[in-house]
């Protein structure tokens, strides 16, 4: 006989003392869920709306634009960044939309996951983007006739510490603005990511 | 929802809630995260109730939808205000009392599960439930094939634990 059925039989038989009656039951189906996709999904709004803030105090001048020759650069990057979010917002909402309980415990990992996938790729792209659009306006900037004397009276060593101070500013704020997602992502779906990777780990082999 | 739905589930659901302790008493370590556990478990169930086509058992589908919680819905909480008026005997909230072998067996089984894995939880307590290979690769979302081999090292590991 399986050592085990004695305890089943056990845990078959348990029996809570004090239940909870359907008054309390009813008003606790009322209460708000706290569960980690409500919190992805606030968390991710916020951070869709912390970039189009972003994208709304910062590309202000566009004087300072105009005169380099980046005025329509900066334009079409702004524009695209918009539509952009707009279609990873759509994407989100979709994805966050087909979460339920009902579904079985691997489907609704991979669902949570992919809703976190979406917002991922949205601020990596945000990031890509900045980055090049950063490097570009540098470019521009330090060849105008501005700068290009300085530059040019800088000799090779100059130059090579002004290129390699902008691409460690914008590395440094890449990694700055990583490390920060990596950082609340990583403790609000670190136990998800355990639990799911032990559930499909026989089916890899 | 419907009035008639509501109190449908709810007459249910009072009478399934051991399900739910169970469950609630396998994932945390302590009364006011079981409480905690339950709130989000009911939340859930409720949530999904309109989509329960009854092509499973109500019990089958409940224990799915509070695994899935425990598992991966479920953020140890920060929420220690506001559950006390819905559970007025939780202090005292225990199991009933059987005779000692019983109570001492149940004892050592929560004591063995709360050193597995969330995963190994789940498919302890759906062993322990009786549930079917079918059932339990349909609840979790894997093959028949898997769900046995995952099963048989589960059962090694809490054999490994109930009897070192």
């Amino acid at each position: 006989m399986d050592s085990l059925n004695k305890y089943k039989t056990a845990w078959q038989n348990q029996n809570i003392e004090n239940q909870i009656d359907s008054k309390s039951l009813n008003k606790m189906i009322y209460k708000s869920s706290s569960s980690i996709v409500k919190w992805i999904f606030y968390v991710s709004l916020m951070e869709f709306a912390l970039i189009i803030l972003m994208n709304l105090f910062i590309k202000t001048d566009w004087d300072f634009y105009k005169r380099y020759g980046l005025y329509h650069f900066i334009l079409i990057v702004s524009v695209l960044g918009y539509l952009i979010a707009i279609l990873f917002i759509i994407l989100f909402y979709k994805n966050y939309k087909n979460i339920s309980a009902n579904l079985s415990t691997k489907e609704l990992m991979q669902r949570i996951l992919k809703t976190r996938k979406t917002v991922k790729y949205y601020v990596a792209t945000t990031i890509i983007s900045l980055m090049i659009a950063m490097f570009y306006s540098f470019w521009v900037i330090l060849h105008s006739d501005d700068y290009e004397y300085i530059m040019n009276d800088l000799g090779e060593n100059g130059h090579l510490v002004v290129w390699a101070f902008v691409i460690f500013s914008i590395l440094f704020l890449a990694a700055l603005l990583f490390g920060f997602y990596a950082l609340i992502y990583g403790l609000l779906i670190k136990r998800l990511n355990k639990n799911y990777k032990e559930l499909i780990e026989d089916t890899m082999n | 929802m419907n009035p008639e739905l509501e109190s449908q589930f709810i007459k249910e659901l009072e009478a399934h809630q051991n399900i739910i302790h169970k469950v609630c008493k396998a994932y945390t370590n302590n009364q006011d995260d079981h409480n905690d556990l339950f709130q989000e478990i009911t939340i859930q169930l409720w949530k999904a109730y309109d989509k329960f086509r009854g092509e499973s058992k109500f019990t089958t589908w409940m224990y799915r939808v509070a695994l899935n919680t425990a598992i991966s819905l479920y953020r140890r909480s920060k929420r220690k205000i506001g559950t006390e008026e819905l559970f007025p005997n939780s202090k005292e909230l225990k199991f009933e009392e059987y005779d000692d072998t019983t109570e001492r067996q149940l004892e050592e089984l929560y004591k063995a599960i709360h050193q597995l894995s969330d995963i190994e939880k789940a498919l302890v307590l759906l062993y322990l439930e009786d549930k079917s290979y079918k059932e339990i690769s349909i609840c979790l979302g894997i093959t028949e094939v898997n769900a046995r081999v995952k099963m048989n090292r589960t059962k090694v590991k809490l054999k490994e634990l109930l009897n070192p």
